[in-house]
């Protein structure tokens, strides 16, 4: 996973499409994809991924977000990552990074 | 009510409930897609070359408008199909509106709604949108200009 001092992992960093906006809501985040009609609530720690990856964040500085703000290892935060990003791909909420 | 108004007022009505006949289809027959495609379009407030300033009386006729065409029709009429009515009713008179989407979390759970803004003014049958925290649209609306 890290590699020569950072972190790479695999379809990261993303770029959110287009038709996807989002709005904090207390401690969520509310997604709504204009593509599908669908809305999306994200918990706390989906709402701090989400939030690194529209700035365009790097797979290392939102893995450092993730154990600033939560008692978890880097590899633990790092897993937390992948899996969520993969499920925003599988919702084709977010696509490849140009 | 002058006759002017009167014919004006009459043609906002049937305008209306046309678009209460296309959108009742849309959202029976068409499908969430179809719906989000509708939706999307109508957050961009139609840049038209022709759009007239936001005159308030036009604004309150074309709302009047509405709501007399939902009273005489059969179905419910839930909140992003009024703002859909409603927003064509203004485009046709060349006022740049908008359909406005809003989230709110109410007993642990995620609401949404919608309303029309034009020229600064908030249309809302159910008088609810300040309870609502709006999505940025805005985002889409400088993706989508429409030439």
């Amino acid at each position: 996973m890290t590699q020569s001092g950072s972190t790479h992992l695999s379809g990261i960093p993303v770029r959110v499409r287009d038709t996807v906006v989002a709005r904090p809501l207390r401690e969520e985040m509310v997604l709504l994809d204009l593509d599908s009609g669908i809305y999306y609530s994200l918990n706390s720690l989906g709402a701090l991924i989400w939030s690194h990856l529209v700035r365009g964040a790097t797979p290392a500085a939102i893995i450092a977000a993730i154990t600033a703000e939560y008692d978890v290892q880097p590899e633990a935060a790092a897993a937390d990552l992948q899996a969520f990003v993969a499920e925003l791909r599988a919702r084709n909420l977010v696509t490849e990074s140009s | 009510m002058t006759g002017g108004a009167w014919v004006a007022s009459a043609l906002d009505s049937w305008r209306a409930l046309r678009a209460l006949v296309r959108t009742t289809l849309l959202f029976r027959l068409g499908g969430r897609r179809a719906v989000a495609r509708a939706t999307l379009a109508a957050v961009v407030p139609t840049a038209r070359p022709d759009a007239l300033p936001v005159d308030e009386a036009t604004v309150w006729r074309a709302y009047r408008a509405v709501r007399r065409a939902k009273r005489l029709w059969p179905f419910s009429v839930r909140c992003l199909q009024t703002a859909l009515v409603l927003r064509e009713v203004l485009t046709r008179r060349g006022l740049p509106a908008a359909v406005c989407l809003g989230v709110r979390l109410h007993n642990g759970k995620l609401e949404g709604h919608a309303w029309v803004e034009v020229g600064g003014w908030a249309l809302d049958d159910a008088r609810i949108w300040q309870t609502f925290a709006a999505l940025p649209v805005e985002q889409l609306r400088t993706k989508q200009v429409i030439a």
